[in-house]
């Protein structure tokens, strides 16, 4: 909300500058966002085009308009010209450039404007809370400085000349809903002259970011703005049968608004109606048939408080968003209501003429009770963590208006002013008393932490931070994605999952939940490719949001939505290690990927097996599950073609999605040491020839299972051959056993023994030929 | 003969000390300590000395003895040190070639800020709680205290979710069961005191929240944490210290706090929270407008009406609630001036960090 400071001094007279009054109010939690100056530039007239009589302003040689603009003397068609005219845009005034800036007639030609548009002006842009109402407009602002520097407010007290016929002979109001129109005032002036308003007030108006219209409307908005609350003029030959009716509209009735736009209402849309049709969207805005225009002669004003959910409701139905539904929203104040529309009144017949008809109708069938809330000084001083003393808790609360109603030091109970709406309980008073002292009076005072009560460092944050050294140690760099990405790309992966949708997104890019970490880190490997990176290794660790119930937190006031389990993502593309003149400059392949994997389950302690899989987005003969506890615990491999192509990826592309939940439930964070072998280990080494489809997994098992002792400590698979030498059909493999006894130097009889049976079983389990 | 015996000890020392090579050494040896050589000739000689001389000889001839071999074993080392130091020599790396390398991976400086927040807290007592992302609606707003139909939830644009694609409530839920991609962290205080039942109550909540807003200062995901401590006798004064050592904590000790009174429906009394600019350090630069501050939380005591909606006693207990953008406290630690670069993990930015 913009404030001017003439106009606010107006209201209270405080002296302390600009900068002073704007820390004051930031620090007592109406902040000034932004300010402005405002004034005028002294410019002489050199005339163009005019009519005879018109008076307009000028530009003198040597003046500079706000523009920058710099006007000299010039020669055009032949012509000396001393100066320029000006229109309201080139004085900065408006954004009207339609045309010269047309003074009123009787203007003394030769003042200057600074004199015809008031005095220079400083604006405050004001950010206001939503639970403040009562400050969104200049004399709210004036009482917050009034309670924060004690200067003297001077609330207006409009002064009407009433004449002519009683109002009850003129016009009638009736108000259906009562509990959406709590109040409906309503005065007639008679004998308008519509014309525009004084240049002084169109630049007030101006200067608070409203368009100066005519003298009806521009009165209706000063009052507003001085007063905060909304106000309406009806042309009131307009309006039907000289009617007003406040009703809900019926479903699907028609109605022209103000901002040119047809609109059909819905039944919960209260509206202000004449005899016969809609004439205003209760609250929100005016309609066209009963506007003000030049022919208007005779005006109804309506000042009416309207409920602030259903005026929200209405706002956000049509798409509206106006000076009344923002503050009918935020709640408007009952008794400000009537001298809203007396100010607006006076203001008219200043501006227009007019006589004011006798009386004033008033629909107020039940006045809202005044609020009322004990509050005790040691409660504000025990949620403020400092002594406020019981009469500066009373002087506070004083200067904001609150009146005390009865009680002690201890305890005493405050009538709340009606504009406050928002001051219901103790604690709104708490933090009044607050934000007035200020923040800064506050000690600070850390709390003591309190043994037992100290979080240990849980377990699943040790096993993270191993898990993420463990993928940093292999080059991956950690990303974050958006939870949300395309459908499309989704289904590309994980055709079998219906995501969640959001039902507005920001772009189609962004509207279904993820079901797969892989869809952001493909398309940040399909950038970073396309950057020209060589190699990247992305992981993300992050939730997916698979519709369906909860498994951890299933039911219950504590059930979660929908099941969000963690998964960490692994994408790589490019080579093994960066390009250089000492390692070869091998691509990466499934192997890379899987010791990935190894390592990450070797940093959380966890085994892990791998199989074959079939997975859509994975080529069918480069993929793996891990099975984990005799879980799944993901799937790893090669990107099947058809997705690298949904992404835009080559189809090299590795990917791996685990489920972080179960390793996280297998993992442990803390290990315990065995200590170091006492005996000395043998060393052998194995090579034999078998079936070239014989998994490796298998033959190491078949090595294990011959280990009845418990003497194979470890076997290294250290070989893979095919080809020369090796008939087609099988392959050559070579492994390492390590065998040690724990309790004893092993005898090489007893290794060999050991190695004789393996070598048994592989020919009899496998056919294998043994090489050596 | 004793005068002979030192002389022949001189020269031994003098022809060593010129030995370039393991035959010389051996020449030497042969020289003086051979069958033929100097100590025996001059061992001959004993013969023809008196009885009473031949032990002070003998021991002369012994330490001389002792004396030559110990010349020929140093010798000995020196020349093999020698050899081995010109055959190290020999064949040398061009140290000035580069490292073989090996790439290390970065982390995500939001999720790093986030681990560094998580440690803080930690030691101040605070233990990390979770929720779900996709929240009930009455948890985002009304437990918070924000009024339905109120103009305080446009302060947060709120993503909405086709329910023809939700499963169906479980038993149990919040009724209405609408469901949003929650606009903070905070519905994780409502469970958290539900869950809890009694304080004490010291949680943070950190995660990632959602908003319909995206421009140069907005992300339509976010990340926050949310701090929330419910005892007897926690005050505003106990909010500023947290707050406090929080800030100092993560940016350093010079930095300082200030608050300004705003709004928000589940603290009463709220503050907003300004940091002087760790960048600047408070002179005021480009970034923080001049001002020398940067608004970077959200902060209040916790709203009476919210404890009693979660069954805590608020003339008992008091409570208060500190929210934090991490993405922004990430920026200003890295000096990163682009929001948008933490989501689009392009590597070049990641790899600074």
């Amino acid at each position: 909300m913009k404030v001017s400071l003439n106009w606010l001094r107006e209201l209270c007279a405080t002296d302390l500058p600009a900068d002073e009054l704007a820390r004051r109010l930031t620090f007592a939690g109406v902040e000034v966002e932004g300010r402005e100056g405002r004034g005028t530039h002294q410019v002489v007239c050199g005339a163009q085009n005019f009519r005879v009589g018109d008076v307009v302003p000028m530009a003198r040689p040597g003046a500079v308009l706000p523009g920058g603009q710099r006007i000299g003397r010039a020669k055009l068609r032949g012509v000396e010209s001393a100066g320029m005219l000006c229109s309201a845009r080139e004085l900065g005034l408006s954004e009207d450039h339609e045309g010269l800036l047309i003074l009123p007639r009787d203007t003394p030609v030769g003042t200057g404007l600074e004199e015809l548009l008031g005095l220079p002006d400083t604006v405050f842009e004001l950010n206001v809370a939503p639970n403040r109402p009562d400050a969104l407009s200049h004399l709210g602002i004036a009482r917050e400085v009034h309670a924060l520097t004690g200067a003297a407010l001077r609330i207006p007290q409009p002064r009407l000349a009433e004449g002519g016929k009683r109002i009850d002979a003129l016009a009638r109001v009736d108000v259906e809903d009562a509990k959406r129109a709590p109040r409906y005032l309503a005065r007639v002036i008679e004998g308008v002259r519509i014309g525009p308003s004084p240049l002084r007030l169109q630049e007030r108006l101006r200067g608070c970011g409203v368009r100066p219209i005519g003298n009806v409307v521009d009165a209706t908005n000063l009052a507003l703005l001085e007063l905060g609350h909304p106000l309406h003029a009806f042309d009131l030959d307009r309006l039907a049968g000289s009617r007003i009716v406040v009703r809900r509209a019926r479903r699907g009735e028609p109605m022209t608004t103000l901002d040119g736009k047809q609109r059909t209402l819905s039944d919960d849309d209260l509206v202000i109606a004449d005899g016969g049709k809609p004439v205003a969207l209760a609250g929100v805005m005016g309609g066209q048939t009963s506007e003000v225009s030049d022919a208007t002669t005779r005006i109804l004003i309506e000042s009416a408080v309207f409920d602030a959910g259903g005026t929200r409701r209405t706002a956000r139905r049509h798409g509206l968003h106006t000076e009344a539904s923002h503050r009918f929203e935020r709640g408007a104040d009952e008794k400000m209501a009537a001298l809203a529309l007396d100010r607006c009144a006076e203001l008219l017949v200043q501006l227009a003429g007019g006589k004011i008809a006798k009386g004033v109708i008033d629909r107020y069938p039940s006045p809202r009770p005044q609020t009322r809330i004990w509050v005790r000084p040691a409660r504000v001083s025990s949620v403020l963590g400092t002594q406020v003393a019981a009469a500066e808790v009373e002087q506070r609360l004083q200067s904001l208006g609150l009146q005390s109603v009865e009680g002690d030091a201890k305890r005493r109970l405050w009538a709340v002013p009606s504009w406050r709406g928002d001051l219901t309980r103790e604690i709104d008073a708490v933090e009044e008393v607050a934000r007035l002292r200020g923040y800064d009076t506050i000690p600070v005072v850390v709390p003591k932490a309190g043994v037992g009560e100290t979080a240990a460092i849980a377990p699943e944050q040790r096993i993270t931070r191993a898990a993420r050294a463990a993928l940093a140690a292999r080059g991956f760099d950690e990303a974050l994605n958006y939870s949300f990405v395309s459908e499309r790309e989704l289904l590309a992966l994980r055709p079998d999952l219906k995501p969640v949708r959001v039902a507005n997104p920001l772009t189609v890019e962004q509207a279904a939940m993820r079901t797969t970490i892989l869809a952001g880190l493909l398309q940040n490997v399909g950038r970073a490719l396309k950057h020209g990176a060589q190699d990247v290794r992305l992981y993300e660790l992050g939730r997916v949001y698979l519709p369906r119930r909860s498994e951890m937190h299933p039911s219950g006031d504590l059930a979660w939505p929908v099941d969000e389990p963690r998964r960490l993502g692994l994408a790589a593309a490019g080579h093994r290690v960066p390009r250089s003149w000492a390692a070869p400059h091998d691509p990466l392949d499934f192997y890379d990927l899987k010791g990935t994997v190894d390592d990450l389950l070797a940093a959380l302690d966890v085994a892990g097996t791998y199989s074959p899989v079939e997975e859509a987005f994975l080529h069918p003969a480069a993929s793996a599950a891990l099975t984990v506890g005799g879980r799944r615990a993901g799937v790893l491999g090669q990107i099947h073609p058809r997705a690298a192509e949904a992404f835009d990826v080559p189809a090299t592309v590795l990917v791996a999605e685990l489920d972080w939940e179960l390793l996280l439930s297998q993992a442990r964070a803390l290990r315990e040491t065995r200590g170091i072998p006492r005996f000395p280990a043998v060393a052998r080494d194995l090579a034999f020839v078998v079936a070239a489809d014989a998994p490796a997994a298998t033959l190491l098992a078949e090595i294990r299972a011959v280990d009845g002792k418990g003497l194979l400590e470890d076997v290294t698979l250290f070989d893979v051959y095919r080809g020369a030498q090796v008939p087609v059909g099988k392959k050559s493999v070579a492994v390492g056993l390590t065998l040690r006894a724990p309790d004893r130097t092993l005898t090489d009889s007893e290794a060999d023994a050991v190695i004789a049976s393996v070598k048994d079983r592989l020919k009899a389990a496998l056919g294998a030929e043994i090489r050596s | 003969m004793i005068d002979e015996l030192n002389a022949l000890l001189a020269q031994a020392k003098d022809e060593l000390a010129d030995a370039r090579d393991e035959a010389q050494v051996e020449a030497a040896r042969i020289k003086f300590l051979g069958k033929k050589g100097s100590l025996s000739a001059v061992l001959r000689g004993m013969g023809k000395l008196a009885p009473d001389e031949r032990p002070r000889v003998g021991e002369a001839v012994n330490s001389v003895k002792a004396g030559i071999e110990d010349l020929l074993e140093r010798a000995k080392k020196a020349v093999a040190e020698r050899a081995l130091d010109a055959d190290l020599r020999r064949e040398k790396l061009d140290v000035t070639l580069p490292g073989r390398p090996q790439k290390l991976g970065h982390r995500h400086p939001v999720s790093l800020a986030m681990d560094d927040i998580i440690e803080i807290f930690a030691r101040l007592g605070f233990h990390v709680a979770d929720g779900p992302e996709i929240e009930w609606d009455v948890y985002n707003f009304e437990k918070l205290c924000f009024p339905v139909d109120h103009p305080a939830r446009d302060m947060q644009d709120t993503f909405s979710l086709d329910p023809a694609t939700l499963p169906p409530p479980p038993k149990g839920a919040p009724d209405p069961p609408t469901r949003i991609l929650r606009t903070h962290t905070s519905p994780v205080q409502i469970r958290a005191m539900l869950e809890a039942r009694k304080p004490p109550i010291r949680v943070i909540t950190p995660g990632k929240v959602y908003r319909c807003d995206s421009d140069v200062t907005h992300t339509p995901m976010f990340h926050q944490v949310e701090c929330l401590h419910v005892e007897e006798g926690v005050s505003m004064a106990h909010l500023r210290g947290t707050l406090d050592a929080f800030v100092k904590a993560f940016f350093g000790p010079h930095i300082q706090t200030r608050l300004r009174p705003s709004y928000f429906p589940f603290t009463e009394p709220s503050a907003e929270v300004d940091i002087s600019h760790p960048l600047c350090g408070g002179k005021g630069c480009k970034i923080c407008k001049g001002s020398g501050w940067m608004e970077v939380l959200g902060a209040g005591m916790v709203n009476p009406d919210e404890l009693s909606g979660v069954g805590i006693d608020p003339e008992k207990y008091t409570g208060y609630a500190f929210g934090v953008g991490i993405d922004r406290l990430a920026m200003l630690r890295h000096g990163i001036d682009d929001l948008r670069l933490l989501f689009d993990n392009d590597v070049r930015f990641l790899q600074q960090l």
